[in-house]
C-alpha cells in the first residue's frame, strides 16, 4: 500500500471518528417555544360563549413568556380580557430512552358574539418571549346559531324603552323572562352585565307587591335580584313558568347610558344515556344591547321657580274637614302621581303662593311611595272670612312636549265659622305666652389666650389600659385557680392559722392572762391548735411536738416547749404557785415556733 | 391588713367616682352661670392680637387672625377652642346666626367644657331657629358627659379603673376570694370607666360639616348644579364630609354620597 492510500484511508477514518465527536461537541440547537392558536368550538349557540386557546410548550426547555395579544377588530365580536395560563406537564421517552418532560401553558380568550352569524377571526399577532408570532395560520372561522330549541323553550322579553330621556327622568326597564314548564331545570341565570355598574344612573325605590323571589343573575358569583314570580302562565299554546325583572332608574347626567346584552340561560337536566349518566344542556336567550341617551333639561323657558319635576305628573288634592271653627287646623294633602322624578322634586312652599296668606302652616308631612308622593299641610285659616283654599300650582318640565307647563290642584271650598269676635288671629295672644324668652345678650369674645392649663400628661394609650383590663381578668381567674390548688386561704382554718399569732397576743393582753397561768395555758393551746388545724384540747397535758404536726422542730425548741408546759401545768394541775412562763415568753416562743414552719 | 386594704381601695374608688360626678357637673348648662359681659368692653391686659383688634374696630383683621390660628395645629386645643368661639362670636355680630352656631359647635367639639360656647352655642341656634343641640333624653345626657372629658382624662378615668380592678383582683386571688364581691362589683362598674373613652374614640376621626345656608342647601347627584337635584339639606344638619373639589363637596345624605356646594357648608371638626 502506497503512502498516499494510507493517508486517504487514514482520512478518512478520522472523519468518520470525528464527526460524532464535534457533533457532541457542537452545543444542541435553541428549542424554539411551539405556539398554537385555535377556537375552543366553531359552532356555538347565541349567547353560548367561546373563546380562543392560545397554547404555548416546550420539551426539556423552559416556555419563553406570553408577553403581548394584539386581538384584532371583528364586528359583531367582542373579546374578553386574557385569562390563565393553566400549565401542564407530560413525562414520556425520547427516542434514545431519554426522559423527556413536555410543558404547555394555555392561555385564553373570552369571544363573544353580538348576534347570529359567520364570524372569521384573523390571525393573532403574539409576542412569545422576543418574537412576534402569527398563529394560527388560516383564520378562525366562528359561526353563532340561534338557540333554537332556546327559543322555544325560553322566554325573554323587554318592553319598550325610550331611546332618549332627559336628565332626571325616570325610565322603567321590564323584563318577562322564564321557561317551558316541560324543562326539568337544573339551574338558570340572568346575564345582566349593566345591571348596578353604569355611571350617571341612579336606581329607585320600587314596589314590593307581588310574589318576590331571589333570581339569580350574573355576571359574578353570588348575586341574585328580587323578581316577581308570575308562576304558571299559557303563552302561544305552552305553559311557562313566568317571571318580571322590573327596575326604574334616573339618569343623572347628560350622556349615552350603555347597555350590554341581557342573556338568560337556563339549564336542562337530561337523565340516561345508554351508560345511565346525567348531562345538562344548557338554552340561551338574549336581548341584544341598546342605549338610552340622557339629554339635559333645556334652560330656554325655564321658569325661575321650577321645583325641578321632571315627566308626566297628575296632582290632586283632598281634604278631611271642610266645615271648621276659626283657630282649628284643616289637614290639606297634595298627591302627585305619575311617570316622573316624584321623588326629587321640591315640595311647593304655600308661604310663596298666592293666595294662601291667610293661612298659616303649622306643619308639612312629605311621604314617597313608589309613583306617587304625597304632601300634607296642616293648615290654619287666619280669619272667619276665608272661604275657600287656593290652587296650588307646580311647573313640570312636560317631557312629551318638551317644555314647561304648571299643573295646579283644584281650589277646595271650605267654611270658617267664626269663634270670638274681634279675634281675627286666633294666634294673637298665644304667641306671647308660649314662645320662652331667648337671652338676647351674647358672651362677648375671648381676649386672653389660653393654654391646657398645666393640664394632665396625655396618659397610657387606650391599648394600654384595655391590655390592662384583660390582663387583670386572666390574672385574676388564673391566680385564684393557682392559690386554690394549695387549699383554700380563705377557708375558715386557713384563716384562723394565719390569725393565731395575733389571736395569742390578744389572748395573753387580756388581765386575767397575768395572773391565771391557765389563762396562758389556754391560750398557748389555741394558739398550737390553730396553726396545726387540730383541736385546742388536743394540746392539753402535751409536751412536745410530734411528726403529725407538719414540721420539724429543733431540739432547742421541744426543749423550750416542755418547759413552758412544765410551768404552766404545774400551777394548774399541781397547786404550785405561778411559774416563770410569762406572757413575753409565751410569744417569743410561738415566733420561734412559726419560723421554724409550724 | 384586709381591712386596711378594703379602706385604701374604697377610698381609691370614691375618688375614681367622684370624679365622674364632678366631670358630669361641668357639663356645660348652657346658660346658667355668668352674667353675659358687655359688648363693647375696652381691650382687656394681656388681650392677644385678635382681641386687640376687635376692640379697635378693625374686626376683618380680627377675623383673620382667628381663623388662621383655629386651623393652625400647633396651638393648643383650647386655643384654638378659643379663636373658633371668638369667630363664632363676630359670625353672630355680623347677623350670620347659622355660621355662628357652627363655629361655637367647632370650639366645643376641641374643648367640651368650653361654658361661654355652650352657652352662646345655644342662643345662637335659638336665633336661627335651630332645635337645642345635644338632644333629650338620658341617653343624650350621658353621652353629652362623656363627651366633657378630654381625651387625657377619658384615657387616664379608663387606665385608672382598669389598675383598681387589678389591685382589687390580686388582693382577692391571694386572699382566697375574700374580696371578691367588691372584685366583681368593680368589673362590673368598669362601663362607668370606659364610657368617656369609648365615646370618644367612636366620635373620633370624623370630618363633619354643618350646613349654614339659610334656607339649607339643595344635594345634587353630582358636583354640576345643573344635574339632578336629589334632595335638600336642612339649614343648621351636620353630616359627613367625603371629599372635596373646587365649590363642591362630598357629603353623606341619607347614607348615600352625594355633592353640595361649599360655600354652604362649614366645618367643625377642626
Amino acid at each position: 500500500m502506497t503512502i498516499s492510500k494510507v493517508a486517504a484511508r487514514t482520512a478518512v477514518a478520522s472523519f468518520f471518528w470525528l464527526m460524532p465527536a464535534t457533533a457532541m461537541a457542537a452545543p444542541a440547537p435553541v428549542q424554539k417555544t411551539e405556539v398554537a392558536v385555535e377556537l375552543s368550538n366553531g359552532l356555538v349557540k347565541i349567547g353560548e360563549r367561546a373563546s380562543i386557546r392560545i397554547q404555548l410548550s416546550a420539551t426539556n426547555a423552559r416556555i419563553d413568556p406570553l408577553t403581548s395579544v394584539d386581538l384584532p377588530e371583528v364586528e359583531g365580536l367582542s373579546f374578553g380580557a386574557v385569562g390563565g395560563p393553566a400549565r401542564t406537564s407530560e413525562f414520556g421517552r425520547g427516542p434514545r430512552g431519554r426522559m423527556t418532560e413536555r410543558t404547555r401553558l394555555t392561555y385564553s380568550v373570552p369571544v363573544t358574539a353580538s348576534g347570529k352569524g359567520s364570524y372569521t377571526i384573523p390571525p393573532l399577532t403574539l409576542k412569545v418571549g422576543d418574537r412576534e408570532v402569527r398563529a394560527p395560520l388560516e383564520p378562525m372561522a366562528l359561526e353563532v346559531v340561534e338557540d333554537i330549541v332556546g327559543s322555544r323553550v325560553l322566554v325573554l322579553d323587554m318592553e319598550p324603552v325610550p331611546e332618549r330621556v332627559f336628565e332626571g327622568e325616570p325610565y322603567t326597564l321590564e323584563f318577562t323572562l322564564g321557561w317551558a314548564l316541560s324543562l326539568t331545570v337544573d339551574g338558570m341565570i340572568l346575564q345582566v352585565p349593566w345591571y348596578g355598574r353604569q355611571d350617571g344612573v341612579v336606581s329607585l325605590a320600587r314596589s314590593n307587591s307581588g310574589n318576590l323571589v331571589d333570581f339569580p343573575i350574573g355576571p359574578g358569583r353570588n348575586r341574585s335580584a328580587a323578581m316577581e314570580d308570575l308562576g304558571p302562565r299559557r303563552r302561544d299554546g305552552e305553559e311557562y313558568r313566568l317571571f318580571t325583572f322590573e327596575r326604574r332608574f334616573v339618569g343623572t347626567r347628560p350622556g349615552t347610558i350603555e347597555f350590554g346584552r341581557t342573556i338568560l340561560q337556563v339549564n336542562e337536566r337530561r337523565n340516561g344515556d345508554r351508560f345511565g349518566r346525567t348531562r345538562v344542556e344548557p338554552y340561551y336567550q338574549v336581548i341584544p344591547d341598546f342605549s338610552i341617551e340622557v339629554v339635559p333639561v333645556p334652560e330656554e323657558g325655564r321658569p325661575v321657580d321650577w321645583s325641578g319635576a321632571i315627566g308626566d305628573v297628575q296632582v290632586d288634592r283632598e281634604v278631611r274637614r271642610r266645615d271648621i271653627d276659626l283657630g282649628d287646623s284643616i289637614k290639606f294633602e297634595l298627591s302627585y302621581r305619575g311617570e316622573g322624578n316624584l321623588e326629587f322634586f321640591d315640595p311647593p312652599d304655600l308661604s310663596r303662593v298666592a293666595g294662601f296668606e291667610d293661612f298659616r302652616v303649622l306643619g308639612v308631612e312629605d311621604r314617597t311611595e313608589p309613583y306617587s308622593r304625597l304632601i300634607e299641610y296642616d293648615l290654619v285659616p287666619r280669619s272667619a272670612d276665608v272661604t275657600e283654599i287656593p290652587p296650588v300650582p307646580l311647573t313640570v318640565f312636560d317631557t312629551e312636549a318638551e317644555s314647561f307647563r304648571t299643573i295646579e290642584s283644584d281650589p277646595v271650598e271650605i267654611r270658617v265659622r267664626p269663634g270670638d269676635p274681634g279675634a281675627d288671629d286666633p294666634f294673637e295672644g298665644l304667641e306671647k305666652v308660649d314662645e320662652e324668652e331667648v337671652p338676647a345678650a351674647l358672651r362677648d369674645i375671648a381676649a386672653r389666650p389660653r393654654s391646657d392649663g398645666g393640664g394632665i400628661p396625655s396618659g397610657p394609650s387606650p391599648g394600654a389600659a384595655a391590655t390592662t383590663l384583660f390582663a387583670s381578668i386572666v390574672g385574676w381567674v388564673s391566680l385564684r385557680r393557682y392559690v386554690r390548688r394549695k387549699g383554700d386561704p380563705n377557708s375558715v382554718v386557713a384563716r384562723r392559722r394565719r390569725g393565731a399569732f395575733r389571736r395569742l397576743k390578744r389572748d395573753l393582753s387580756a388581765r386575767e392572762a397575768g395572773s391565771d397561768p391557765s389563762v396562758r395555758a389556754l391560750a398557748l393551746e389555741r394558739f398550737l391548735a390553730a396553726r396545726t388545724h387540730t383541736a385546742p384540747g388536743s394540746w392539753i397535758g402535751r409536751s412536745e411536738f410530734g411528726p403529725s404536726d407538719g414540721f420539724e422542730p429543733s431540739d432547742r425548741l421541744q426543749e423550750e416547749f416542755r418547759n413552758l408546759r412544765t410551768e404552766l401545768d404545774g400551777p394548774v394541775f399541781g397547786g404550785k404557785a405561778s411559774g416563770s412562763a410569762d406572757r413575753r415568753r409565751i410569744s417569743a416562743f410561738a415566733e420561734r415556733a412559726i419560723s421554724e414552719g409550724l | 391588713m384586709a381591712t386596711s386594704i378594703r379602706i385604701l381601695v374604697c377610698c381609691f374608688a370614691a375618688s375614681l367616682f367622684g370624679s365622674l360626678a364632678a366631670a358630669a357637673a361641668q357639663v356645660p348648662s348652657d346658660g346658667g352661670g355668668a352674667a353675659p359681659h358687655g359688648m363693647d368692653s375696652v381691650a382687656e391686659s394681656g388681650a392677644g392680637p385678635g382681641a386687640t383688634l376687635w376692640r379697635t374696630g378693625d374686626k376683618e383683621g380680627a377675623r383673620a387672625v382667628w381663623l388662621r390660628r383655629a386651623d393652625d395645629e400647633s396651638y393648643s386645643a383650647p386655643e384654638r377652642a378659643r379663636a373658633l368661639y371668638n369667630l363664632g362670636v363676630a359670625a353672630f355680630d355680623e347677623g350670620e346666626a347659622l355660621t355662628s352656631s357652627a363655629y361655637f359647635e367647632a370650639a366645643l367639639r376641641l374643648d367640651p367644657r368650653f361654658e361661654d360656647a355652650a352657652a352662646n352655642r345655644r342662643i345662637a341656634r335659638a336665633e336661627a331657629g335651630l332645635e337645642p343641640a345635644g338632644g333629650e333624653g338620658i341617653t343624650a345626657s350621658l353621652i353629652e358627659a362623656c363627651k366633657s372629658f378630654s381625651g387625657a382624662e377619658a384615657r387616664w378615668l379608663a387606665f385608672g379603673g382598669a389598675l383598681l380592678f387589678a389591685l382589687v383582683a390580686l388582693c382577692d386571688a391571694l386572699r382566697g376570694g375574700a374580696f371578691r364581691g367588691f372584685a366583681w362589683t368593680l368589673l362590673l362598674l368598669q362601663p362607668l370607666a370606659w364610657a368617656p373613652l369609648v365615646v370618644r374614640l367612636a366620635t373620633s376621626g370624623t370630618d363633619d360639616v354643618m350646613v349654614v345656608a339659610e334656607n339649607g342647601t339643595p344635594v345634587w347627584a353630582g358636583p354640576n348644579a345643573s344635574g339632578t337635584k336629589l334632595g335638600t339639606l336642612a339649614a343648621g344638619e351636620i353630616t359627613g364630609r367625603v371629599d372635596e373639589l373646587p365649590e363642591w363637596t362630598k357629603v353623606l345624605y341619607h347614607g348615600e354620597e352625594r355633592w353640595v356646594r361649599t360655600d354652604a357648608l362649614l366645618s367643625v371638626d377642626r
